[in-house]
């Protein structure tokens, strides 16, 4: 083999130690000079996530490659640019989110934060003004202080990707970010919004600026005329990412809220679905209403999966679901269901155009579809403790896990960051994933996330996160949750993707 | 009163009343109006290959496109081309032929989108001017079509000439000339449209209009209001694609103990054979001495236990896993025959669509894979250790099969197959490594009917009567607007049409396609 890399070349010679890097996770056995000796390594069966992985002095390897949005270990700081309320946090909080949820661990670094953290007390513009030489020396510790947490963040703590949520807005500033990330082997990719539109603006202060606690002993107007000023105070120094100037750097450009964008090297995968991410996202207000199907017969049996029709229960329900509909007078809802007869068969009761999605399918519990838990338990005990081991990464003999749901129904996703008002009918399993990525939950929260029969799911968007309303249709349905069971352990099984502080507005 | 379900029996899908009709594709389509994209940019600037290659990406993914080339047009309109004279905004007979060239192509994308079921046409010519485009956008507005641009701009002399090259000179219109004769009479060309080209403006003319600028090569991309799902598709695709010469390999894991005992799918692991084939596709792999070569598999036994044999890292993908055959899995096709006959029956039918009782079909593979082709087009080299299934799937997409044609392509194993993008297609050689592997007892080939979906991009039909006899132009037959065009004075609207052609797909030996510089 002519193109290992020379720490593989080792193996062969020297003791096999815990290889620590991806890249070199497949890395052959001995002898690989002579072909003809070389035998390739045995497979076992990680029995939780029945992921076939070669065997190592005897032991599982650990670090296997499996396709993932971040192929590299290269971890990748996304920096924003741009003036005060340009939708900077919107973007990086909205970003992070998704990333986590696919399956990428991301963290934003608000400096802003971090110089509240230090100041407590906010007096007025005053502090922003470029001649203030206490203030500029603050927020200059303040920044190296997060990137000093950023740099902690993506080199010890698993991190792979980092948002630094600052202002950014002198080339003089990004120079410095560039050869922090060079000096550290992190891939910088520049996001920048630009608006001039004053309402726009306006309304973004309105919205999250006041409530910031920079101002919370202000009344409304004084606070947007300090932000105003805190504005202008940027203006001046404020250098946009040029075409010829900094045509060497990834970034993406968003101008007047997505009206336009001007992309620029995109490097890998990463920082193209962060742009697809990006391109897709919208302001426009919309609710989206999720439910699942009306209770099955399968549900009534306590039987899971299947393709079952609904029961009489069931079929109540798909009718107060029209009604429920009819009153909430959504303009131009777009119906979206499985391809299962149960999800189906609700949505025709709604008496609007609807579309399938094989996506949307619930989860696919292989060899136990149709089964009632107690069957699983007696015929494959096995099985039924390791899913209350680690049920987010827990798939079923031929069949899925929550981990892969969430990469299945990433499209879904992606379209309903297109779309305005959606009504989704589902399943279980695949509502605790969608419900997971709009109220940013973790994946050991995700598969426990109370999502009953008969009952919807009004999200709205609010502020930097998502309104949630839950309201009951008043029919009555079997309970198909199941409580995580006590003394289960999920802590030290795997390092969870997402981060453990999501915070929301609406807890649910 | 909510309507009775029933499952259509070949797609498995629940459709309402007994319409046996197939309906859904598995991912929606958001029912919009037909698109229709419209390229911009001088000669010489890829647009040709953005059209064919876009064409081909829309068609697999189950959106029928097609590409509608005004040189064609041109070509058939005038048989023998004599020199760029023909394209100088003063020669008044050509501009005449020309524009006549355009509202052919555009009554024909009329037709396609509104009575031949097509949802995207792609209309391949220079549009260098306003006028043009506003003539086309006005043919949108009238026909109720969603008009989206896609301009490439390129000032980098050596790409220019290397597309030149590439696809130029060996075109029709130079079949008498030598290269340096050929080149110099493009270039002039060029310059023929340079004076009067007018780029999309988007911060005053166009920022209402719906378009991408692709900037060199894909280094820089500017993007302006994408209205719908399948702008953004687009979006996504050409800013992933690139023009780097590289290679890609695809085989199927090395023969399994399931295949010798002729069985579907399942997860099992090599036979004795498929271990010796895993053994020479290593040796093969290190002789094609690739740099950089990214290794794939999926997550199945089979695969991993073909690539562990290479001995270098790779990566298990899920949705590079075989087709679920769902109640079907593990059985003989001779259980198959006996427990599920009907089945049988109804996969012979139409083996594109058809669904395993709760498995999959080749059209829901090809939604699964997807993104793996989406990561094929951003990566340089990479072998793919697959199935059958699915490398037909992904070899559908590069060689623009059809429906019709993807579940019988042959992919037998222990054999590579080795494909490089040239020009606007993909050269494919066929390796075999020479190890002996069970043959699988299919149920038999049989002539494909009924599919619906032309998943291949359609060869373009030109109508020769039609604009031949140029005397008789049958302007009357036009949309109002488009008729007032043709008879308006030429000395202002210097038409659009890139002379592009080249319609050899697999196997002409032209290096990589049109450029050679790009992103890094």
């Amino acid at each position: 083999m002519k193109r290992r890399s020379p720490s593989e070349e080792h193996h062969g010679k020297l003791p096999r130690v815990s290889v620590p890097a991806a890249a070199a996770s497949a890395s052959p056995q001995s002898d690989m000079e002579d072909k003809s000796t070389f035998s390739p390594r045995e497979l076992t069966q990680n029995p939780l996530k029945k992921i076939w992985m070669p065997n190592k002095n005897g032991l599982p390897e650990k670090h296997i490659s499996h396709r993932r949005v971040c192929a590299t270990n290269c971890p990748t700081l996304i920096v924003t640019v741009g003036l005060p309320a340009r939708g900077k946090t919107y973007i990086s909080k909205k970003l992070t989110r998704y990333l986590n949820w696919i399956g990428v661990p991301t963290r934003e670094f608000n400096v802003g934060q971090y110089r509240r953290e230090f100041l407590k007390i906010y007096k007025s513009f005053e502090f922003f003004r470029p001649d203030n030489e206490e203030g500029l020396k603050i927020r200059r510790q303040c920044a190296s202080a997060a990137l000093n947490d950023v740099r902690q963040y993506l080199t010890e703590e698993g991190g792979q990707v980092a948002v630094f949520d600052a202002t950014n807005t002198t080339r003089e500033r990004r120079d410095t970010i560039l050869e922090f990330a060079e000096q550290n082997g992190f891939k910088a990719f520049f996001v920048e919004s630009v608006c001039e539109d004053p309402e726009v603006i306006q309304e973004n202060i309105v919205q999250v600026k006041l409530g910031s606690p920079d101002y919370t002993n202000c009344n409304t107007e004084e606070a947007v005329e300090d932000f105003m000023k805190r504005i202008k105070c940027y203006e001046n120094s404020y250098e946009t990412l040029d075409e010829v100037l900094d045509r060497d750097l990834s970034f993406i450009k968003i101008m007047d809220v997505g009206q336009r964008y001007l992309v620029n090297r995109v490097l890998d995968h990463v920082q193209s679905r962060i742009v697809y991410y990006l391109m897709n996202i919208h302001i426009t207000p919309r609710s989206i209403y999720l439910c699942r199907h009306g209770e099955s017969e399968l549900n009534v049996k306590g039987r899971i999966g299947g393709d079952s029709g609904l029961t009489p229960r069931g079929k109540e329900f798909a009718k107060k679901l029209n009604q429920f509909i009819q009153t909430q007078e959504i303009s131009e809802l777009k119906v979206w269901t499985s391809q299962m007869k149960r999800t189906i068969q609700t949505a025709e009761a709604l008496n609007a155009p609807y579309e399938q999605w094989k996506v949307l399918n619930e989860i696919d519990a292989g060899v136990c579809e149709e089964m009632r838990y107690e069957e699983i338990q007696e015929n494959y005990p096995l099985e039924f403790a390791l899913r209350d081991q680690d049920k987010y990464r827990y798939r079923y003999p031929k069949g899925e896990s929550y981990e892969d749901l969430v990469q299945r129904l990433e499209p879904v996703i992606m379209e309903l960051e297109r779309q305005e008002n959606v009504l989704v009918i589902c399943h279980q399993a695949v509502m605790r994933c969608l419900l997971a990525y709009f109220l940013d939950k973790t994946a050991e929260e995700l598969p426990y996330l109370k999502c009953p029969l008969h009952t919807v799911l009004k999200l709205t968007p609010v502020a930097y996160g998502c309104k949630v309303e839950s309201i009951s249709l008043n029919v009555d349905a079997v309970n198909t949750h199941r409580e995580k069971p006590e003394g289960a352990n999920t802590l030290n099984v795997f390092k969870a993707p997402f981060k453990a502080d999501g915070k929301h507005l609406a807890p649910f | 009163m909510p309507r009775e379900l029933t499952q259509n029996r070949i797609q498995k899908i629940w459709v309402p009343t007994k319409d046996d009709k197939r309906r859904g594709t598995g991912a929606p389509h958001f029912a919009n109006p037909p698109t229709v994209i419209v390229m911009v940019g001088l000669p010489a600037r890829g647009k040709t290959y953005i059209s064919k290659k876009l064409t081909r990406y829309l068609n697999w993914i189950g959106i029928p496109t097609k590409v509608f080339n005004v040189g064609e047009y041109r070509r058939e309109a005038v048989k023998n081309y004599s020199s760029y004279d023909f394209f100088k905004p003063d020669n008044e007979s050509a501009v005449k032929i020309r524009q006549q060239c355009a509202l052919a192509a555009l009554r024909d994308v009329k037709s396609y989108l509104k009575d031949e079921g097509g949802q995207v046409a792609v209309f391949d010519a220079t549009n260098t001017t306003r006028d043009r485009r506003d003539l086309i956008l006005q043919f949108g507005t009238e026909n109720e079509f969603k008009i989206f641009f896609i301009e490439s701009v390129c000032e980098d002399p050596s790409v220019i000439a290397s597309n030149i090259m590439e696809v130029k000179v060996s075109c029709p219109d130079y079949k008498d000339c030598n290269k340096t004769e050929a080149m110099m009479d493009f270039q002039k060309r060029i310059e023929c449209y340079r004076t009067s080209y007018q780029p999309l403006d988007p911060d005053q003319y166009d920022r209402d209009h719906s378009f991408i600028k692709v900037i060199d090569v894909g280094r820089r991309f500017l993007v302006n209001r994408i209205q719908d799902h399948i702008q953004s598709k687009i979006v996504y695709y050409l800013m992933n694609i690139h023009v780097q010469p590289r290679t890609i390999y695809l085989c199927r894991h090395g023969e399994s103990k399931d295949n010798l005992e002729g069985r579907l799918g399942g997860d099992s692991g090599l036979s004795q054979r498929g271990r010796q084939f895993s053994a020479a596709l290593a040796r093969f792999v290190d002789e094609q001495q690739l740099k950089d070569l990214k290794v794939w598999t999926s997550q199945l036994c089979r695969s991993i236990q073909t690539t562990e044999h290479l001995g270098v890292p790779y990566e298990q993908w899920k949705a590079l896993n075989e087709i679920d055959a769902g109640l079907c899995e593990e059985m003989t096709y001779d259980e198959v025959k006996e427990k599920f006959p009907e089945e049988f029956a109804l996969r012979d039918e139409d083996k594109y669509y058809y669904r395993y009782p709760a498995g999959e079909s080749y059209q829901d593979l090809v939604q699964r894979v997807e993104p793996v082709i989406m990561e094929l087009e951003r990566q340089e080299n990479v072998l793919v250790v697959c199935h059958q299934a699915v490398m037909r799937c992904l070899l559908a997409y590069f060689l623009d099969k059809s429906a019709d044609e993807m579940p019988y392509l042959k992919c037998p194993l222990h054999t590579v197959l080795k494909l490089t993008p040239v020009a606007y297609g993909c050269k494919v050689e066929s390796i075999s490594l020479n190890v002996e592997a069970e043959v699988k007892r299919g149920p038999g080939t049989l002539i494909r009917r009924n599919s619906v979906t032309p998943l291949t991009s359609p060869e373009s039909h030109i109508k020769k009567p039609r604009i031949e006899d140029l005397d008789e132009a049958p302007i009357q037959e036009l949309p109002g607007s488009v008729a007032s065009l043709a008879l308006c004075t030429s000395a202002h609207i210097p038409l659009a049409l890139a002379g592009q052609v080249c319609t050899e797909k697999l196997t002409r030996a032209v290096p990589a396609s049109m450029m050679a510089s790009g992103r890094a």
